[in-house]
């Protein structure tokens, strides 16, 4: 019953796709969206198959969601990693996995990575803490509410595979101690600290920036000015307002950003708040980007795509369109070979330059760290803007922190996840003060000193004890913490990108083996990369953002158009809905309605609204 | 590893590929409750209410290896949350029955359980329909080994022909439940915190 109907396959849907010479009859009749079903056919073959449509060497995120959407497209496809692991760029590894990770980097072994650095404290290594207890992710990622990812997440069905949480918290540093953002329209009216002006300013941005696009006589003149100016001059707004704005709001690293690329960035944190609750961000459990990444390539399996990790390209020839892989084993390649940078082959010779610079600085302590995340929440977020480190930064930087209910670390510690997009060693530097400054502050917050300090303490109108977060500021400025912080890991890395800071994707580097006209560009004789895709490595950006373009735009260059993207519907889901809930129609049967329904849970209240 | 979901019992089927491991959660789960059955396409996961003593008590969730066990490929979020795992032979295929062992090992490797030593397995041997000639798992052999694992029930089945099924994976479901129950208890602070993505009128287009 359950595949008398099979579903048909999108090339099989899709008669535009039939005269196209790429896609061989023989192909068509051959395309298993639904696998095998073992045991009742003939077992599957134990050897890769002989010709497949692409190969994907990485299992980064975005090689990923491609090799999903290509599968689901109809395509076959073959992904390999030359790791024992999935994730590639966007792992998220254990304390062992992370020993073994730098130790690759320093010996080159791992290409696109310099100058990893690696400290952990003995208490992991005695048993205190066990290594699979942690889930570093190598490019810490969170998803905004309203995104092309989240969408495609809940197209594809991989949110099924996934738990997510939300992030509500969003810190500014300045002046030696944490501001919370003050994010939705009854904070802004019910903040003592903002002067009526300012609110009145403050609510006028926000009603703009939500459709900015179509009020160009606004900023036109400031098309390529900083947005700094924009909105000190129309908007009258003030520093700490338009740092909030910049930093906090729009995650930008640099003041100079100009103005439409910022309104753009303002806007996805307003318009993704209060889509499922109040806040504008979700993470998934686990990991991030790493979990991301299993649950695509889980659903290209589903689709039929096969996979194999421990294995490497060893060369592949665009004129016999043969793949040759580490174990000897060979694959004829009707479409493409998709090659993520860190996985080239040796002697390649086309590897897009990796321009820019992103500095990392991860640290696992041993504080829990729920002073700085929302009620019921696990995570936070922390800027650290332009000039307000010890090192006189230049640029932001970022710190995504990670408490132990996102199951990423143990109980009683949390990961810090510091960013930067600073160069050479001035970004080490930035990275170093920033730690400093969240060490402090945790120090003095953590102190069960503060609690007694009756002034902090407020009541507020509903009975509730707060920390006033002004005295707090204060108070922090004078106390000096008695005891250290213990961190029990240290990792510092620097990774190369192709995309510039606040770019999504740089498109031109697909084009590198593209023809030129009609003539097939000269290919460089004895490299072993020859007419391959590279995909772009991770950038700084905080979000998601740049993943599904950099996916969509190598569907487009594979299959020709991006009209198939994802362009699923599992409409079969509806009818067996309808028939459980008349089987099981009994009172507790909310179980029974969807598989969505039995993965919520407990929806989240919907607390203040932010309609404006 | 705490519990995955509340009511959601997780099962995960290993084995070598060609062993039956898709073809029995089918026959399970369609045969005789497919009024009840809500399958996915491809082999993904499947999912059927389970009832101990006339009463409703959870959703099961068995979950398919999607091809990805071929090249040793599972990744660790597969292994996550089970509560558990069913190992299956080919009682015509020694090899399959001699990796029963690293299949149970590469679970605990990756699955993080909060105790190893009572983790739930179950052994089936799987296509007991073929003529005796093919068969080259003695019984006995089956179930020396399924004690010297540590006790594991075993269950000789044959999806094809619809043997043992039924019983074998009220064992599962049963053990299954136990272990949730003990990992909730385990984890009685744990917050069920997750958060439905999935709403009404879905977030249709991307702004950014």
């Amino acid at each position: 019953m359950i595949n008398a109907e099979r579903r048909r396959s999108m090339a099989e849907r899709r008669p535009s796709t039939l005269n196209r010479s790429s896609f061989s009859a023989e192909r068509k009749s051959s395309i298993a969206v639904v696998p095998h079903l073992a045991g009742i056919e003939d077992p599957l073959p134990e050897t890769t198959p002989d010709t497949v449509d692409v190969v994907l060497v990485g299992t980064g995120l975005v090689e990923s969601i491609l090799a999903a959407a290509l599968s689901w497209q109809g395509s076959s496809v073959l992904q390999i990693d030359s790791n024992s692991y999935y994730g590639d760029t966007s792992a998220t590894l254990t304390i062992d996995q992370l020993k073994q990770w730098v130790q690759d980097v320093n010996k080159s072994n791992l290409k696109c990575y310099e100058n990893a650095k690696l400290h952990i404290s003995s208490n992991i290594g005695r048993g205190l803490y066990k290594s699979r207890e942690f889930g570093i992710d190598l490019s810490p990622k969170i998803l905004f509410a309203k995104s092309d990812l989240l969408s495609i997440l809940l197209k594809s069905r991989v949110h099924q595979y996934l738990e997510f949480q939300s992030l509500s918290n969003f810190h500014t540093y300045e002046n030696d101690s944490f501001e919370r953002l003050t994010n939705t329209k009854q904070e802004i009216f019910t903040n003592p600290s903002l002067p009526l002006m300012t609110k009145r300013n403050l609510m006028k941005f926000i009603k703009f920036v939500l459709n900015w696009e179509t009020q160009a006589e606004v900023w036109e003149m400031y098309r390529d000015k900083p947005v700094a100016a924009f909105l000190v001059d129309k908007f009258k707004l003030e520093k700490a307002q338009v740092y909030e704005l910049i930093f906090s709001i729009g995650l930008c690293y640099n003041i100079d950003v100009k103005t439409p690329e910022a309104l753009q960035r303002i806007r996805r944190y307003l318009t993704s708040f209060d889509v499922y609750g109040p806040f504008p961000v979700l993470y998934s459990k686990y990991g991030g980007p790493g979990e991301l990444s299993q649950g695509f390539c889980r659903s290209a399996a589903v689709a039929g795509a096969t996979y194999k990790l421990n294995e490497s390209l060893v060369s592949y020839d665009p004129d016999t369109k043969i793949a040759i892989f580490g174990d000897g084993s060979k694959v004829g390649v009707t479409e493409k070979v998709v090659i993520a940078p860190t996985q080239c082959p040796e002697n390649s010779r086309n590897v897009p330059k990796q321009k820019y610079e992103v500095q990392r600085l991860t640290c696992v302590v041993d504080k829990p760290c729920s002073e700085w995340f929302g009620e019921g929440e696990y995570s936070s977020v922390v800027v650290f803007p332009p000039n307000s480190l010890k090192s006189g930064n230049r640029q932001a930087v970022q710190a995504l922190i990670m408490g132990a209910g996102s199951d990423v670390c143990p109980t009683g510690t949390s990961v810090w996840y510091l960013t930067s997009t600073e160069s050479g060693p001035r970004g080490e530097m930035d990275l170093d003060a920033a730690l400093g400054a969240l060490e402090e502050s945790i120090m003095r917050e953590s102190s069960a000193d503060i609690e007694n300090d009756e002034g902090i303490m407020e009541v507020d109108n509903s009975g509730h004890m707060t920390l006033n977060s002004v005295k707090l500021g204060q108070s922090f400025k004078e106390y000096i913490p008695r005891e250290k912080l213990q961190i029990l890991v240290k990792l510092y890395f620097k990774q190369l990108t192709s995309t510039p800071p606040f770019e999504v994707v740089d498109s031109s580097i697909f084009d590198i083996n593209e023809p030129v006209g009609s003539e097939l560009k000269k290919l460089i004789p004895g490299a072993s990369d020859n007419g391959v895709l590279y995909t772009p490595l991770p950038s700084a950006e905080i979000s998601y953002d740049e993943a599904i373009t950099a996916a969509r735009m190598l569907f487009q260059k594979i299959v020709g158009s991006d009209d198939d993207f994802f362009d699923l519907d599992f409409d079969d889901e509806d009818e067996q809905i309808d028939e459980s809930a008349v089987v099981d129609d009994d009172e507790d049967d909310k179980m029974n309605m969807t598989l969505d329904v039995e993965m919520s849970v407990e929806p989240v209240d919907f607390a203040g609204e932010m309609e404006i | 590893m705490s519990s995955r979901k509340k009511n959601i019992l997780k099962v995960i089927i290993l084995g070598d590929s060609g062993v039956g491991k898709t073809s029995l959660m089918h026959r399970y789960v369609s045969d005789k409750f497919s009024q009840q059955y809500k399958a996915t396409i491809g082999a993904d996961f499947l999912t059927k209410e389970v009832t101990m003593d006339g009463d409703k008590v959870a959703t099961m969730q068995v979950w398919d290896t999607a091809g990805q066990e071929r090249f040793q490929s599972l990744g660790v979020a597969f292994y996550r949350g089970a509560d558990c795992c069913v190992l299956v032979y080919d009682v015509t295929n020694a090899k399959s029955f001699e990796n029963i062992k690293s299949w149970r090992d590469e679970f605990l490797v990756h699955a993080n359980v909060s105790s190893p030593d009572s983790f739930p397995f179950v052994i089936l041997g799987n296509k007991l329909d073929v003529e005796e000639s093919k068969k080259v798992v003695s019984n006995r052999a089956a179930q020396d080994m399924a004690k010297s694992l540590g006790n594991i029930p075993l269950f000789l089945t044959s999806a094809k022909g619809s043997i043992n099924v039924d019983t074998a994976f009220e064992e599962i479901a049963r053990n299954a439940l136990q272990q949730s129950q003990a990992d909730a208890d385990a984890f009685e602070d744990d917050f069920n915190d997750a958060i439905n993505i999935q709403l009404d009128g879905e977030p249709s287009s991307c702004n950014c």
